[in-house]
């Protein structure tokens, strides 16, 4: 079993929607079917989103991406979008993560920035699957929330977050994100409210210490525990 | 890791110390300070700035690391100011250093983006034809571009390639040019000043392919008009540096610490040094916390309390004991107050009456008073004998044939024109005089439901000294008045004339215009008033001239902004400010000082091509083409002059506009309902010059003039292009409007049009009414953005577009004299590309697939009569029209001029990318100054390198990149070319008969390149295109050089004019200032009560200042910034009309009118007044914004609740001052006028469910 290609085969779902995706989906089938770590709920689940793919007009594919991902930031693909927002410290952290691919030999060709979570997927596929593992906890939230944005849309989407955090090792994560939709999503307009929404949380994806997820998510945001912030050493 | 165990927990290292104890050696483990050392390193620093409508314009260091830009920080090397004063630094603000946010931000556009319905469309259509035919497929059928168009803002987009993007583009511009005509592509982009380089790439395409630019700085209501009717200059103001050489600052309106936030300390500063401050704003703003005295008029009428200071500056300063020489001198030598008016007898509806009328001229006395130049051009006074003189200075002066006897008299030396010394006499009343009794218009008691009225007789009948004047021609006599003494009958002096019933005796009584009579209207108490005046005066007698007045949009955005501006300039005026170190008008409203102006505006108008280019005046085309006008209720009437014949002026506000634009006062787009290829086609077909086929044509009405049919398929604007600018999130008045008719999308408008029986009156004269209006008028829309504003939302194709960190380029401020440059820290960013590279795209596929649409083309430009051109001098005397057959059509004269020009389209790239032969052969320049510049297109030759490849550029300069078109600016400007700037003086001399050349000798040499301002920000060269200087010994104060080196003002009389005589500013009453009360615009009762929600309903006036956490006008979907404040579109309001309908603060509310809706959190605070609310400037409907309970989709921008209304007067052309000229004059964006519904909402619906979602454009 190559569990490698489940990554690159869920990468490749996340990528902007191209004739060659589509040409290839039995491919991915292939993958998902040979990965033992997923579920049959999963495999269902990704089935949908490649029936769907495999079934619709490109165009309007590429629509529904754009449409999903490339509008708001609530289910922006950019992980370093939900874990620094504005914050300045978002240029080092992608700096950093630049840095850690270059010590696996690797170089990013496209014109995208490291923290695209496609990127990030490809990457976590060339590594031994304990490390991958590892890796993918680390993004473990990120994935969470916005598989929870597109849950709550009813997006075919969300089957690749199910999916991610199933390899996470996350034992129900059809509940988890589940769970996470039903979250009050009416506005709280106390003060308190207001306060708790805008407060900075500490989290510690590749040791940034940072703030804000999107206010709207914010229930969700109020909840997280706080985490102590770590220093990684980066030197070899 | 924690590092827990690396600590010592029961021991210390055994100390080892040196330099006697001042260092220990430790062996702790450190890599915990990597986190700090990383936050500062860097792999590179470079300096950039952010182009945005900001002021500001500060220089930025750009930290860039691993090829990502991580953070910015303030520059702090600025050129040193000199000795006691202090330097430009800290320059940058929160706003600034927010902005690498977008960069990375889920907000940025990546990729090209097109509807998928249009692109869909599009592909299917390339199976089978060519681009162009593909494109004429889809836009020529219906049904097809209705499905694109109604689907404007409701998201579909799909990413496209740059190719098939530019060729959907190319192709749509060269089928709309071929069908309808070059002139229905449009093209919109702001503040040229804040990216120079980036506009010139759109506006040197668009010109090169025959389309238009459209202006920005009267559309956005920042434009002063009184700017140019009293100075013949667009703006030219002080820099802030010199807010520090004044001694008596009023913020008038300008909110400085929150607008002008980097040069705000100068205004701290000089507190310091003892110079008093006084605020006056409607609201407690932060500049009122600056002020001594904090004065609060209620908004709207400053006119009142302005006319209020003039009176006491008046009866003080310029008679009785006070007297100051000082200002009598200058308004002999400087302004018009010396020269003659006629009064004449006038049918009004108060019977006869002896009203003001036109300056006397040469031309009314026996043989032109020896004048054979322009002599109806030329304005007369009398001298201290009472001998009627010519002075020098005036307009005729100006303009005239080479040789001529009177050149170079074009100077404001106290000469008259025979060469003899002469001094001005300033007023008739001396003994030998009559009194005459002269009506002046009042409008202070117009009765309003909002504001205050003071009853007063419409018509003030007063008392003027006179003289019957003999012309010597057929008998003929006129009474005559100074200006001067029409001025201060008009604001009410009491001279102790016998009868003078009108004239308060003192400032206690309530007669128009004293400090009691202005307590009234405006609410400021009487004695503040007075106090301020004569503290203002008495400082400007002492110092000549430092006293300042510092005034913002707030001011100008009123309909009646002429006579706000008019009344604060006139103090300035009146107490010699203008022109003085310290002192004068500070009119700071965007970045519109592009300061190398005319090096730019040949590259980006492609002049070193084809000369004229097309421009057009924003506001009257979008009131027009978004049908603004078809819901017009403002009746011409309720403007008039009570001193004026109604019969004179009849028809609506869009009739004005046609019967200016056939004139050639103002600019039209489209102008010809026939395609401008075919009229010169049809011409050469009869055997006619095209230019006499026109003529013939438009008199015979076989050809017609757009203007006249806005709503006809043929005239319809075709392809819009934005950039840089939210056309549609921000300055769209009229936003419903703009959504509805030249979108055809779904739209807020609620009111009716005049169709029917609106109970509105009479529909246009001039104009066609088609039943049915128009939905979608646009074939295709446009937006270059590196971020998904609302416009993005809207357009057909989104291109992204090169941040502020990404392209290089130029950028200039009007509160500061340095130019300094965008910088290329890092490439662009996903598929973005500069604004010069895209353009230079559309140029490149329209030239590959034009051919066999189109080859070297030849066709009609019309040009209205432009400011500083000899076309100023169009009608001296009365207005006459062509089509009312009153007089001949002559095209430069009683129409717009008329050009031929041959477009060689296969050859557009070609051409964008080289400077072309027209600077060699005809050479540059501006302002009316011109220059040759053939040493300077050497000199870019060979900077630049030649075009080696064969064919229509071959060794010609290249402008290949964007660094190569800022060279191109910088070395043709005289502001960074010292050489040329001392070629302008020169030239300049020739016209005054002065000598100005020593005024940039010293610089001579001295040449400013890319390389230069991106080391350092340099402070630009004097150059006769502004009125100041930039000198080791003064600040850069406009009419500094009309001051001091007796340059005239660009006006008929050569001088600053308190009065305007033309025939329109007479008939709507304001030959000289008055106080006008804010027009009503009839957008809330139509619709009061219809939409109950259940809560209570308060009408406000609807105020919108530039705020504190957007940038600027343009950027409020930072978040950064607006987590500073509510996160979401806010509205303020006062305490008390928030409790009448129980609104506490953060409630969410509606705003609503006839216009469209508006929802917002509530802001509840004791700094605004009572009777109106403020909605901060251009806040995003993409943020946070839930749906409209009035129009059930997405609450609106600011400008839903609003609708451009024009003024006629601001249409006026072909009269010196008052021609049109592109951002200078035309009609203005006003909007602040306008009333609102407010209420609290019952249910905030954000609109986000899924289906919601896909058809709505916000995300929250």
């Amino acid at each position: 079993m190559n569990t490698k290609l489940t990554f690159r085969a869920l990468a490749a779902l996340l990528a902007y929607p191209t004739a060659a995706l589509c040409a290839n989906l039995d491919e991915l089938q292939q993958a998902f079917a040979a990965d033992k770590r997923l579920k049959p709920a999963d495999r269902t689940a990704l089935q949908g989103l490649l029936d769907k793919l495999g079934t619709s007009d490109l165009m309007d594919a590429e629509e529904e991406y754009i449409d999903t991902f490339d509008r708001g930031r609530a289910a922006s693909l950019n992980l370093f979008e939900h874990v620094h927002g504005e914050s300045r410290d978002r240029g080092q952290a992608m700096v950093d993560l630049l840095a850690m691919y270059e010590q696996h030999g690797l170089a990013l060709t496209v014109r995208d920035l490291p923290d695209f979570l496609p990127v990030f997927l490809e990457f976590v596929s060339l590594l031994e699957a304990d490390a991958a593992k590892q890796q993918l906890q680390e993004v473990q939230h990120l994935v969470e929330t916005i598989g929870a944005t597109l849950t709550r849309r009813q997006s075919p989407y969300a089957a690749v977050f199910q999916a991610l955090l199933r390899l996470a090792g996350v034992s129900n994560p059809e509940k988890l994100l589940a769970d996470r939709e039903g979250a009050p999503v009416e506005e709280d307009t106390t003060l308190d409210a207001i306060d708790k929404a805008w407060a900075d949380q500490p989290v510690s994806f590749l040791g940034g210490c940072s703030p804000q997820l999107a206010p709207q998510l914010a229930p969700i945001n109020a909840t997280a525990q706080p985490q102590p912030i770590e220093f990684h050493r980066r030197t070899a | 890791m924690s590092h827990f165990l690396d600590r010592l927990n029961f021991f210390k290292n055994a100390d080892q110390t040196f330099s006697d104890g001042h260092g220990t050696v430790t062996n702790e483990d450190r890599t915990w300070e990597d986190g700090y050392r990383k936050r500062w390193q860097h792999d590179k620093i470079v300096r950039s700035t952010h182009g945005t409508n900001c002021t500001g314009s500060c220089s930025w260091k750009i930290y860039v690391k691993g090829g990502i830009v991580t953070w910015e920080t303030q520059q702090t090397d600025y050129p040193r100011t000199r000795p006691d004063m202090p330097n430009h630094e800290p320059r940058g603000c929160s706003r600034g250093a927010s902005y690498s946010w977008y960069l990375y931000s889920a907000n940025r556009v990546k990729y090209p983006m097109v509807r998928g319905c249009l692109l869909r469309a599009w592909r299917e259509a390339r199976k089978s034809l060519g681009s162009v035919e593909a494109w004429a497929s889809i836009a020529g059928n219906p049904e097809k571009s209705r499905e694109y168009k109604s689907r404007r803002g409701l998201g579909g987009f799909v990413r496209a390639g740059w190719d098939e993007v530019n060729e959907i583009i190319a192709a749509a511009n060269i089928y709309t040019i071929k069908q309808y005509g070059p002139d229905r592509v449009i093209g919109f982009s702001p503040i040229p000043a804040m990216s120079m380089v980036s506009y010139a790439a759109g506006s040197r395409y668009l010109s090169l392919i025959g389309g238009v630019c459209m202006s920005f700085y009267d559309w956005y209501c920042d434009l002063p008009p009184a700017s140019p009717q009293i100075w013949g200059e667009q703006t030219d103001v002080p820099e802030s540096a010199d807010w520090y050489n004044s001694t008596f600052i009023i913020a008038w309106g300008s909110n400085v610490p929150q607008t002008r936030t980097p040069d705000a300390h100068f205004f701290t500063e000089v507190r310091y040094k003892g110079t008093k401050t006084v605020s006056i704003t409607p609201d407690y703003s932060e500049v009122a916390k600056l002020g001594d005295l904090w004065l609060h008029p209620k908004q709207g009428t400053d006119a009142a309390l302005a006319m209020a200071m003039g009176h006491v500056i008046l009866k003080e300063f310029h008679f009785g004991a006070n007297k100051s020489d000082y200002f009598e001198d200058y308004c002999r030598k400087y302004t018009d107050m010396p020269l003659l008016v006629q009064l004449v007898e006038k049918d009004t509806p108060t019977g006869k009456l002896l009203v003001p009328d036109r300056y006397m001229r040469a031309a009314d006395f026996q043989d032109n008073l020896g004048q054979s130049n322009n002599p109806d051009w030329k304005t007369v006074a009398f001298d201290a004998d009472g001998r009627v003189v010519l002075p020098n200075g005036s307009i005729g002066f100006r303009w005239g044939a080479e040789g001529r006897t009177d050149a170079g008299k074009w100077n404001l030396e106290e000469k008259e024109a025979g060469g003899a010394a002469t001094k001005l006499k300033l007023t008739l009343a001396d003994g030998s005089h009559e009194l005459a009794t002269v009506a002046f218009p009042y409008f202070g008691g117009i009765v309003t439901e909002h504001f205050t009225e003071n009853k007063q007789s419409d018509v003030l009948l007063r008392k003027v000294p006179a003289l019957r004047l003999p012309l010597g021609k057929d008998g003929r006599q006129v009474l005559v008045a100074t200006v001067f003494d029409l001025t201060a009958a008009n604001y009410g002096v009491d001279r102790g004339f016998a009868g003078d019933d009108t004239v308060a005796k003192n400032f206690d009584e309530d007669k128009p215009y004293t400090p009691a009579w202005q307590e009234k209207i405006t609410g400021v108490k009487r004695t503040d008033v007075i106090t301020v005046a004569r503290q203002f005066a008495d400082n400007a007698h002492k110092t000549h001239g430092k006293s300042m007045i510092i005034i913002g949009a707030a001011m100008n955005h009123w309909y009646h902004a002429d006579m706000n501006y008019r009344g604060v300039i006139n103090m300035l005026m009146l107490c010699g400010c203008i022109g003085q170190s310290g002192g004068g008008w500070a009119h700071y409203v965007g970045q519109e000082k592009l300061r190398p102006q005319t090096g730019w505006t040949a590259l980006a108008f492609a002049l070193d091509w084809i000369r004229p280019p097309r421009q057009m005046n924003s506001t009257s085309f979008f009131y027009a083409h978004t049908d603004q006008w078809r819901y017009e209720k403002l009746n011409v009437k309720e403007i008039l002059s009570p001193t004026t014949d109604p019969k004179e002026f009849s028809g609506s506000l869009i009739d004005y506009n046609v019967r200016a634009e056939r004139m050639g006062w103002l600019p039209s787009a489209p102008q010809l309902q026939t395609n401008p290829l075919r009229v010169v086609k049809d011409a050469a077909e009869v055997g006619m010059d095209p230019k006499d086929y026109a003529i013939k044509a438009l008199k015979d009405g076989s050809l017609r003039m757009s203007c006249e049919d806005p709503d006809h398929p043929s005239n319809f604007p075709r392809n819009l292009f934005v950039w840089r600018s939210n056309l549609l999130g921000s300055s769209g008045k009229g936003h419903e409007y703009f959504l509805k008719h030249l979108l055809g999308t779904t739209h807020g408008v609620q009111g009716k049009d005049l169709g029917g029986d609106s109970g509105y009156g009479a529909k246009p004269q001039e104009v066609v009414w088609h039943e049915q209006a128009p939905e979608g008028k646009l074939d295709l829309l446009v937006t270059l953005d590196f971020r998904m504003s609302t416009t993005c939302l809207y357009s057909d194709i989104v291109l992204p577009t090169a941040t502020w960190y990404e392209k290089n380029d130029l950028n200039t401020s009007d509160m500061h004299p340095f130019i300094h440059p965008l910088s290329q820290a890092v490439d662009p960013a996903w598929e973005a590309r500069s604004d010069w590279d895209i353009y230079k795209g559309f140029a490149k596929k329209f030239s590959e697939i034009c051919v066999g649409h189109l080859g070297v083309e030849k066709e009609l430009v019309l040009t209205p009569l432009m400011h500083d051109t000899p076309a100023e001098l169009a009608q001296a005397i009365g207005v006459k029209e062509w089509k009312k057959g009153e007089c001949d059509l002559i095209p430069g004269k009683t129409a717009p001029a008329m050009a031929v020009v041959e477009r060689d389209y296969p050859n557009v790239y070609k051409r964008f990318t080289a400077l072309g032969p027209l600077m060699d052969k005809v050479g540059n320049g501006g302002k009316g100054i011109a220059w040759n510049t053939q040493e300077e297109v050497k000199g870019l030759r060979d900077l630049n390198g030649i075009v080696r490849e064969e064919g229509a550029t071959q060794g010609m300069a290249k402008i290949e990149s964007d660094i190569d078109a800022t060279e191109v600016v910088l070395m043709l400007a005289p502001e960074t070319n010292g050489h040329v700037a001392v070629k302008a003086w020169q030239a300049l001399s020739k016209i005054t008969g002065r000598d100005h050349a020593h005024l940039a000798l010293g610089k001579e040499h001295e040449k400013i390149r890319f390389r230069d301002i991106q080391v350092q920000p340099r402070k630009i060269i004097s150059s006769p295109t502004w009125s100041g200087l930039e000198d080791e010994h003064v600040s850069y104060n406009a009419g500094y050089t009309n001051v001091h080196e007796l340059i005239p003002w660009r006006t008929l009389s050569g001088r600053q004019q308190f009065y305007q005589d033309h025939k329109w500013m007479l008939g709507f009453g304001e030959g000289m200032c008055v106080y006008k009360p804010p027009v009503d615009l009839k957008t809330v009762h139509p619709i009061q009560g219809q939409k109950d929600n259940g809560n209570a309903e308060v009408v406000l006036n609807f105020i919108t200042p530039h705020q504190k956490w957007g940038i600027h006008s343009t950027y409020t979907d930072n978040l950064l910034m607006l987590t500073l404040s509510r996160g979401g579109p806010i509205v303020w309001l006062s305490e008390d009309d928030a409790k009448k309908v129980g609104i506490v603060d953060n409630d969410w509310i509606e705003l609503y009118n006839v216009n469209g809706a508006i929802t917002a959190r509530a802001v509840v605070s004791q700094r605004v007044n009572p009777g109106m609310c403020m909605m901060y400037h251009a806040q995003e409907k993409i943020v946070n914004t839930p749906g409209s309970e009035v129009t059930g989709n997405r609450g609106g921008i600011h400008n839903s609740v609003t609708r451009c209304v024009t003024k006629p007067t601001h249409m006026i052309g072909g009269y010196a001052q008052l021609s049109y000229g592109f951002n200078y004059y035309g009609t203005i964006g006003t909007n602040r006028d306008e009333f609102v519904i407010v209420r609290k909402m019952k249910t905030v619906d954000w609109l986000d469910e899924p289906q919601s979602v896909a058809q709505e454009g916000a995300h929250s």
